[in-house]
């Protein structure tokens, strides 16, 4: 199907190439001429488009010229139109010659292009638009998130502290608006949520506040305690500052026995436990098996807390190593009480605990006076909270020592609503343990009571088993050899 | 452009009837420029020695430029070959019928290559993917999307539209 139809015409006298001599033009001259002058398409006899297979005569061309073109190095030719069109019927393809191969180059108009290139800059531009801000909301709605996620973290916290401390306290120093909070403050009241659902730390989750607690109210209660303090101060005369007594311990002094007293439960629980239960744990091991190797770094940072619940779970992961271990390993009888969701749910309600349990000791003071000594718990009506007096110093506002040495004393008069929930908490959790312990200790009992059912040999051939005394094949027993 | 496509076929049209046909192939029926039959043979020692087939080329109003839809007829009694690229609902899976189609080519040169396609075969055998082809095959062979691998058995994939109709 590939016409080879070429022909050439006659070729044009050439007076440049006629012999000086004036003879006729042989044929090496005609030769000569041939081989200089090169084709192109408008040399051939019979055109035909290989697209559309029309045919055209040099000399009888049809009503409506159509333009021609050679595109390759064979000898395939073809309408312009023909091939434009099979170009753009395939745009992903790279026009070349199916027959040769060769690939077609296109002549492009200079004016048309660079007009339509400033289009393709503009549609560009605004896709590079289009996409950042696709991407900028999507930034910014993760960030929501978030933020979202920090800012219910730190509401939590703020809540558990002043349910843990007490109201006073908390509507004095930190008060309800964060923004009154220094980043410190920020920071500690978002991680409070997970301290108390973290199983490493027990009674210590708000030992970090005991040292953390401002020494000065935020500026924005200043203020108002100023103004209340005028109108105090017209009501009642001054009256003379207490002095500071030793009892109730302020807070630093109460953040170091809490540290001190969360540590020696840390010491002296495991031994206990272990002294129940009768059996022996296995020491913790290292950085062999992984939950025990998180849980071991865990403690090295975090050495206030309470490390029982960790050292369970090393001895889950443990337990492989371990065979030589009694009957029941501890693990295992762990695995079966401890639920993970309850410790969840129990580390978040702590504060809450907290304070119910120093709520029933306030109950319970109300009868016993020792106990309200003991607890440092002070009626409110009986002494009423005295500011000192600010209207002997000017410049109060931003007067550091003095707002120091007033935080003091009121916190030293407030009544001290931690001590007796940090008290009630720490009851709870050794209640707590000692119930979790009971119960470890009852599925002990229950599984070692445990027995297989014993059965005959009912379905076996007697003949197969070693028998005291064989039974012979007239089916009754023999007397056993000596 | 309808004309081109139907200039050209008449075109051929008129080389098959003044030139004929090449031996083992033969026009059947040619009543318009949308649908032609053709029998094809395979000549000499094969493996389909004295099987006839019949095969149908359909046009759309974009030939040259577009590709004919060939296939075997397989109703009426008739029976596609046990080929490797011929699926027994017979659709071909041959590179000049999909992406290395060109104009240049013909409706006389598609028969002629599959005549040395059915010739060539070394075993008769259906593709690999052969049944499950046929169960989901469209109509028109243009429709699916052939892999063209040289030697082993072709697989397709059947574009995104018939397989949401087929799921929905």
């Amino acid at each position: 199907m590939c016409n080879s139809r070429v022909f050439f015409l006659s070729p044009m006298s050439n007076p440049a190439s006629t012999p000086a001599s004036g003879r006729r033009p042989t044929l090496d001259d005609l030769t000569n001429e041939f081989e200089r002058k090169i084709p192109t398409i408008n040399d051939l006899r019979m055109k035909e488009c290989y697209i559309c297979r029309d045919e055209e005569r040099y000399d009888d061309p049809p009503s409506k010229r159509r333009e021609w073109v050679h595109p390759c190095k064979c000898t395939l030719i073809a309408h312009q139109s023909c091939l434009k069109e099979l170009i753009s019927s395939r745009p992903t393809r790279r026009p070349q010659c199916p027959q040769c191969g060769y690939e077609y180059q296109t002549k492009r108009n200079f004016p048309l292009l660079a007009s339509s290139l400033l289009f393709q800059i503009g549609d560009t531009l605004f896709q590079a638009m289009g996409m950042s801000f696709v991407a900028t909301s999507a930034v910014g709605l993760g960030a929501f998130g978030v933020m979202s996620v920090v800012a219910v973290g730190t509401g939590y916290g703020a809540i558990a502290v002043r349910e843990y401390f007490g109201s006073p306290l908390f509507d004095l120093l930190l008060t309800d608006s964060p923004t009154n909070w220094s980043i410190g403050h920020h920071f500690f009241l978002f991680l409070t949520p997970l301290r108390l659902v973290s199983p490493l730390v027990n009674i210590g989750a708000f030992t970090p506040f005991f040292f953390l607690w401002p020494s000065l109210p935020p500026h924005s209660a200043r203020t108002q305690l100023v103004a209340e303090s005028q109108r105090i101060d017209a009501d009642f005369p001054s009256l003379p500052i207490t002095p500071k007594s030793s009892w109730p311990p302020s807070m630093r002094t109460f953040g170091c026995i809490m540290l001190g007293s969360s540590i020696l439960y840390n010491r002296l629980f495991p031994p206990f436990a272990e002294w129940v239960l009768g059996m022996k744990r296995p020491r913790p091991r290292g950085f062999l098996q992984g939950i025990s190797f998180r849980r071991e770094v865990r403690r090295q940072e975090r050495p206030d807390g309470v490390q029982e619940f960790e050292q369970e779970a090393i001895i889950q992961v443990g337990q492989e190593d371990n065979p030589e271990e009694s009957d029941t390993p501890y693990g295992n009888l762990d695995g079966v009480t401890q639920y993970p969701n309850i410790s969840l749910m129990i580390g978040l309600l702590k504060p809450f605990v907290a304070s119910g349990m120093g709520h029933l000791l306030y109950l319970g003071a109300q009868h016993s006076r020792v106990l309200r000594l003991v607890l440092g718990i002070r009626h409110p009506i009986d002494t009423p909270i005295l500011y000192s007096s600010p209207r002997f110093v000017p410049d109060l506002e931003d007067n550091v020592w003095y707002w120091r040495y007033f935080t003091e004393t009121t916190v030293q008069q407030m009544d001290p609503v931690w001590i007796r929930n940090s008290v009630g908490l720490g009851i709870f959790i050794v209640v707590k343990d000692c119930v979790h312990l009971f119960h470890i200790w009852l599925t002990r009992r229950e599984l070692a009571s445990r027995r297989l059912k014993n059965r005959d040999f009912s379905g076996v051939d007697p003949k197969e088993l070693d028998l005291i005394r064989p039974v012979g094949p007239t089916g009754t027993n023999e007397v056993p050899p000596a | 452009m309808a004309s081109i496509s139907a200039r050209r076929l008449s075109k051929e049209l008129m080389e098959i009837k003044n030139d004929g046909c090449p031996v083992g192939i033969n026009l059947i029926k040619a009543d318009d420029f949308s649908t032609w039959w053709f029998t094809i043979e395979v000549m000499g020692e094969s493996l389909y020695q004295n099987e006839q087939f019949t095969l149908q080329f359909r046009f759309d109003p974009q030939y040259p430029i577009s590709s004919p839809a060939v296939q075997f007829i397989v109703t009426e009694g008739k029976q596609a070959p046990v080929h490797p690229h011929v699926y027994s609902n017979g659709h071909i899976c041959a590179s000049i019928l999909g992406n290395e189609w060109s104009p240049v080519l013909s409706v006389i040169a598609v028969c002629v290559t599959l005549q040395s396609m059915l010739a060539s075969c070394k075993e008769k055998q259906r593709p690999i993917d052969n049944d499950r082809y046929v169960k989901h095959a469209p109509e028109n062979p243009k429709k699916t999307r052939f892999h063209y691998d040289g030697e082993c058995q072709c697989y397709r994939i059947i574009p995104i539209q018939d397989l949401t109709i087929r799921f929905l």
